[in-house]
């Protein structure tokens, strides 16, 4: 248990931060508790920014969750639109400035930064990272007065803005360098109704465009520069590549690992005494092939912000290697999956196959009823599943969930195929579409053992 | 120790890999799926070249096994791993502490 009159110091009032600061005060509410964030708000999600603009949620304030007052009332101490700029480790204090606030236990949760492209023009104003719920409110408003948007990366964030946009109304387009969309860790198959469901809604999808430049008039954007051509636009929307802020840790000399995120081990410890560091900032371990992996979701950020808490003050918690469900909705499709995909097998090497089916969503006869693709990506020795994607209208999430424990199990190609399941025709089908994907894959094996 | 703004060689040795070995997955992936693809985009630099022809052929012809010791050894090039040991251990301690459930810490997600 924390000793009495802890200090705990958190730096980051993202889903990690805000996550610590409150499991601080739920496991030892003596400690006290100061949290500094650059921005001018805590506890609001972020993911739903890119639905407000898209308006399928009415406005900005019901993505706030907690009020400050609820943290004041709750004993910690929020140091808003304060930025952290020094860590001294020896000394134990942080610095705002000159001004130094110390600490016993200091937890690091500075987030992401998108990457800034190093191209002409990409200092001119009308270039947008979303991120900050202040600069979503300020682009919405400008979003009532333009026509034209370019979305910058097929990225989650770019399918969703793009997808959001285009709902609005606007001229959409979205540029990406590579084959389809969200290539980093989705497969082609997957993606391909992603892409046909934008295309409905209005948008313009540029693949294999690589963005040269931005080129302004009187210091505003009016056009990005591409391989393919040049494509007008009142504002450009920045979904680049999520990367580490590791900059305080980094310059404070705390251990950094090759994928830019802060080194921890699995009770979120960095290798200094006290120092612990959570969510976007820090690397952690991937469950199926322990390499180290980093940028994953809110809900990870979540998690790891109060295992980091619970230890800062006491407690014994470790954060297990992480399996990755993910899911999301771009255009009307939904699209998820746990682990490695096929493209991502391909690119390390692992040795696979694919065992894949469609099947529905409800009862074939059921209104509403949908396609639910579902590939599972498998070790031909042990056939163990190593990972999986899915393509569908509803039921997506909760597949990527079930899967991500199922791998973490160990689940087998054979332990699916006869899994049991639930059939109600308003919500599921008689036949599971993740056992046919692996009865599939046991006919390739018999067909293959037999040849 | 790790200090400084640059990134370390760790870092830019991950991010190159990277790039060329999901590109020659891409080309598979194109290969296999290519109506449910564009040609991609790719620079056409001497090093890049040389990489794609000559370095990601002879990494991928390395065992699964063998290739992940060399990105483990070559991810934490100061010999030292965090410890992630506490699960297969069986140590994990699960959040499953009533004193938090419940509790709406109203985080970002
Ligand atoms: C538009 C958008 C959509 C998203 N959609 C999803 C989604 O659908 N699902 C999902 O799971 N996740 C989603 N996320 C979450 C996201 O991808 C991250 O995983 C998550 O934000 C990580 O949380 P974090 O607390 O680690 O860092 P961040 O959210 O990046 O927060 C970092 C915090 O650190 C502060 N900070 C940084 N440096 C300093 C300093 N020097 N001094 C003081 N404060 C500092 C910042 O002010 C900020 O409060 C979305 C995020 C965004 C922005």
């Amino acid at each position: 248990m924390a000793a009495k009159g802890l200090r705990l110091v958190i730096v980051g009032g993202g889903a990690a931060g805000i996550s610590a600061a409150s499991t601080t005060k739920a496991i030892a509410p003596e400690t006290s508790v100061v949290l500094f964030s650059e921005y001018e708000d805590v506890a609001y999600s972020p993911c739903g920014i890119p639905f407000v603009h898209g308006r399928e949620i009415p406005n900005f304030e019901a993505l706030f969750l907690q009020s400050r007052q609820h943290y004041a009332d709750v004993g910690i101490d929020l140091q808003l639109e304060t930025r952290v700029t020094r860590v001294d480790l020896r000394e134990r204090k942080v610095y705002v400035g000159s001004r130094a606030y110390e600490w016993d236990r200091l937890i690091i949760a500075t987030g992401f930064d998108y990457e800034r492209p190093d191209i002409a023009g990409s200092d001119l104003e009308g270039l947008h990272y979303v991120k900050n719920i202040r600069r979503a409110m300020e682009f919405d408003r400008l979003l009532e007065q333009i026509k034209k948007v370019v979305v910058v990366s097929a990225s989650p964030l770019g399918i969703e803005m793009a997808g959001n946009l285009a709902r609005r109304g606007l001229e959409t387009h979205l540029v990406d360098e590579s084959g389809w969309l969200m290539s980093e860790v989705a497969d082609p198959d997957i993606m391909q109704p992603v892409e046909e469901s934008l295309k409905s809604l209005g948008t313009k999808i540029h693949l294999g465009t690589k963005v040269l430049g931005f080129v302004g008039s009187n210091g505003k954007v009016k056009s990005v520069k591409t391989t393919t051509g040049e494509l007008d636009c009142d504002v450009a929307v920045m979904a680049t590549h999520k990367r580490p802020n590791n900059l305080l840790a980094r310059e404070a000399g705390l251990e950094i690992g090759s994928t830019g995120g802060i080194l921890v081990d699995d009770r979120m410890r960095t290798r200094v005494d006290g120092v612990y560091a959570a969510g976007d900032c820090v690397e952690v371990i991937h469950g199926g092939t322990e390499l180290p992996v980093q940028g994953l979701s809110g809900s990870h950020a979540y998690s790891q912000g109060r295992v980091a808490a619970a230890n800062a003050v006491g407690e014994q918690r470790s954060y297990d290697p992480v399996f990755i469900p993910w899911g999301m909705v771009g255009g009307d499709v939904h699209v998820g999956g746990v682990s490695l995909g096929e493209t991502l097998h391909k690119m390390l090497g692992i040795p696979h196959f694919v065992a894949a089916a469609t099947g529905i969503s409800r009862a074939r006869y059921y209104p509403g009823v949908t396609k639910v693709r579902v590939k599972l990506i498998v070790e031909p020795k042990t056939l163990r599943v190593t990972g999986a994607q899915m393509a569908g209208g509803e039921g997506i999430k909760e597949r990527a969930d079930f899967l991500g424990f199922a791998l973490k199990r160990g689940a087998t190609l054979e332990d699916f195929a006869w899994m049991e399941n639930v059939y109600s025709p308003p919500i599921g089908a008689l036949m599971e579409p993740i056992a046919l994907a692996a009865q599939a894959g046991l006919t390739q094996v018999k067909q293959l053992r037999q040849a | 120790m790790e200090t400084g703004r640059k990134q370390s060689f760790a870092e830019r040795l991950r991010m190159a890999a990277e790039k060329y070995l999901r590109e020659a997955a891409e080309e598979e992936m194109i290969k296999r799926y290519g109506d449910a693809c564009t040609r991609p985009f790719r620079s056409n630099g001497v090093v890049s070249v040389i990489i794609r022809r000559l370095a990601v052929p002879l990494f991928l012809r390395i065992p699964w096994s063998l290739r992940r010791q060399m990105i483990l050894r070559a991810s934490y090039p100061s010999g030292r791993r965090p410890d992630w040991s506490s699960w297969q251990k069986g140590l994990s301690l699960k959040a499953s502490d009533q004193s938090e459930s419940g509790q709406n810490s109203g985080a970002q997600a």
